[in-house]
């Protein structure tokens, strides 16, 4: 049986009589990258906060580490780390005296500061006040004070926030490194769900405060079933000739699309063969937003 | 290191370069130039006035600071170091951290309180330094030594009925994020307290009016009873801030961080 590092028992969460979270199970298993997707205001954050003690759930229970959060917080605490939305920090402070103050709260060794500013490439300014960083850079001490004392599990909510594409590339290898060379397992939420997709080992998705889908990444990969796409001239001709076929083509984008496995060469002969001129011919995935949205048929991430 | 003395030396390193740290010197030492600039300018006038210009000048600047700079110094402090998590709303990582919540609170209550305690070090060190000098530039105020009784005993006495005051402060301050709030609470508080303070039935009851009252207590002839109203006050004062700071403690320990 799988070692669970993170496991809640149908837990909700109401704010003034609106639901927020309703009845989430959530299995996180040691060493994984688990990514909690949603579009925004699907309870990730307030999930994030009940993980962390800082809000309490209406019903059901939490359990990280084995233990219960409600009798073991200190303990559970000192073993996670964590980044909610925004980095929260002390900007009349250097980056330095920042992890200083979590340092000496979480009784460390000095070393450890260097260890973590070297981890997340703040070293040349960690003497600056943090007034002065961009937000990419606050994100990144905010990490840094996530990560401080070898803690066995990151919460991360929307970590890649405020970064700029090399900023993200740089996180992204971060968090994929981190189970295997610091034995961290990593829970982050994204609405951006290209993000995640390249770093996640599980996959939970919640919409409207429920969750839709729970599992192994390759899980969620099964139901990316490819397509078929053709750029075909006359097209009602040729969707006619392609239901002559067996094949069942749909106009999307100016482009016909065949849903499932097709073999794109009988396609193509069978057009070409009737005189249709095929300028475009591709099998292409579902993307995860595809899978998302079929899922939750959100309208918007 | 235990626990709490670890969380009271990191509210101690937040101060650092903030406006609460600098208004410990600003606003005592700004009641110390106010005292000095009428000493200094108004010296005959004083001379003619009284016999006893360094008890006058104390005096002065006691009730200055108790009146009128200490309410608002205590209000103003309090939000400032609230106001150091509320910005950025640092509390969502502060309080995802092992130490038991109460701990904080009671540590920024700590260093509210220091903050306070050492603000009227200042007072007496600037009264007395410009004392000093008013001795020397300006012999005719006669001022040939420099008693501290005067000082001393009403700056005890406000820096312990103080205390309550102070401990709802924090609280209030600490409960909701805005600035103008937790100010807009204080001054509605000193000018309550203002009014009390002339009511034998309820100014050693006000939290705002305890100070004024020990130390008009405390300089009242008439103090024969059993209890005298200065040491009355100071018991309702420490006892009050003890029930405000629990109070405060167990409410923010089971609030939602949201």
């Amino acid at each position: 049986m799988p070692d669970r590092i993170i496991r809640t028992a149908a837990i909700s969460k109401s704010f003034r009589g609106c639901p927020a979270v309703r009845g989430v199970s959530l299995e996180v298993e040691r060493g994984s990258v688990y990514a909690f997707l949603g579009p925004n205001g699907a309870g990730k954050t307030t999930t994030i906060r009940m993980l962390l003690g800082l809000l309490r759930p209406d019903h059901g229970t939490i359990e990280l580490f084995g233990q219960s959060l409600d009798r073991h917080r200190a303990e559970i605490l000192t073993k996670t780390g964590s980044l909610v939305e925004t980095p929260s920090v002390y900007t009349h402070l250097s980056a330095r005296e920042n992890l200083e103050i979590a340092r000496r709260i979480l009784d460390l060794p000095r070393s450890e500061i260097d260890r973590v500013l070297a981890l997340v490439g703040l070293e040349n300014r960690s003497r600056h006040l943090v007034r002065t960083y961009s937000l990419g850079m606050k994100q990144r001490l905010g990490l840094a004070l996530a990560l401080l004392g070898q803690r066995e599990l990151l919460l991360l909510d929307e970590p890649m926030n405020g970064l700029d594409p090399a900023g993200m590339n740089e996180m992204r290898s971060l968090i994929r490194d981190l189970p295997g060379t610091h034995g961290v397992t990593v829970v982050l939420s994204s609405h951006l769900l290209a993000e995640v997709d390249q770093v996640a080992t599980h996959v939970g998705m919640l919409s409207q405060g429920e969750m839709v889908f729970q599992g192994p990444a390759s899980a969620l990969d099964r139901l990316r079933k490819p397509r078929l796409s053709i750029g075909v001239d006359r097209v009602a001709a040729a969707t006619s000739r392609l239901a002559e076929h067996g094949w069942t083509a749909d106009l999307v984008d100016e482009r016909l699309v065949i849903a499932g496995e097709v073999d794109a060469a009988a396609v193509n002969r069978a057009l070409v063969e009737h005189g249709h001129a095929v300028s475009h011919l591709a099998v292409e995935s579902a993307t995860l937003e595809d899978v998302f949205l079929s899922m939750t048929k959100a309208e918007v991430l | 290191m235990p626990m709490l003395l670890r969380v009271l030396t990191t509210e101690v390193m937040k101060i650092k370069r903030t406006l609460a740290l600098w208004m410990v010197f600003i606003a005592p030492l700004f009641v110390v130039l106010l005292n000095f600039l009428v000493g200094y300018f108004g010296a005959d006038q004083l001379a003619k006035r009284s016999q006893d210009v360094w008890a006058m000048t104390t005096r002065q600047s006691v009730s200055l600071w108790t009146v009128l700079m200490m309410p608002l110094f205590l209000t103003l402090e309090t939000a400032l170091l609230a106001g150091v998590e509320h910005a950025d709303r640092n509390w969502k990582s502060l309080l995802a951290l092992p130490p038991p919540r109460w701990m904080f609170y009671v540590s920024k209550l700590v260093v509210a309180t220091g903050l306070l305690w050492t603000a009227h070090l200042v007072l007496v060190g600037g009264t007395i330094t410009s004392g000093a000098i008013l001795s020397v530039s300006k012999p005719v105020l006669k001022i040939h030594a420099l008693p501290l009784d005067g000082l001393l005993s009403p700056m005890l006495r406000i820096s312990a009925t103080a205390l309550c005051a102070t401990a709802i402060q924090h609280w209030v301050s600490l409960r909701w994020q805005s600035f103008t709030g937790a100010m807009g609470f204080g001054m509605c508080a000193m000018v309550t307290g203002f009014m009390a303070v002339n009511s034998p039935d309820y100014g050693p009851w006000v939290p705002w009016s305890m100070s004024m009252y020990a130390i008009r207590a405390g300089s009242s002839a008439a103090v024969t009873a059993a209890m005298d109203p200065s040491s009355r006050v100071l018991l309702v004062g420490i006892a009050g801030a003890l029930v405000a700071a629990v109070s405060g403690a167990i409410e923010f320990s089971r609030r939602e961080i949201n």
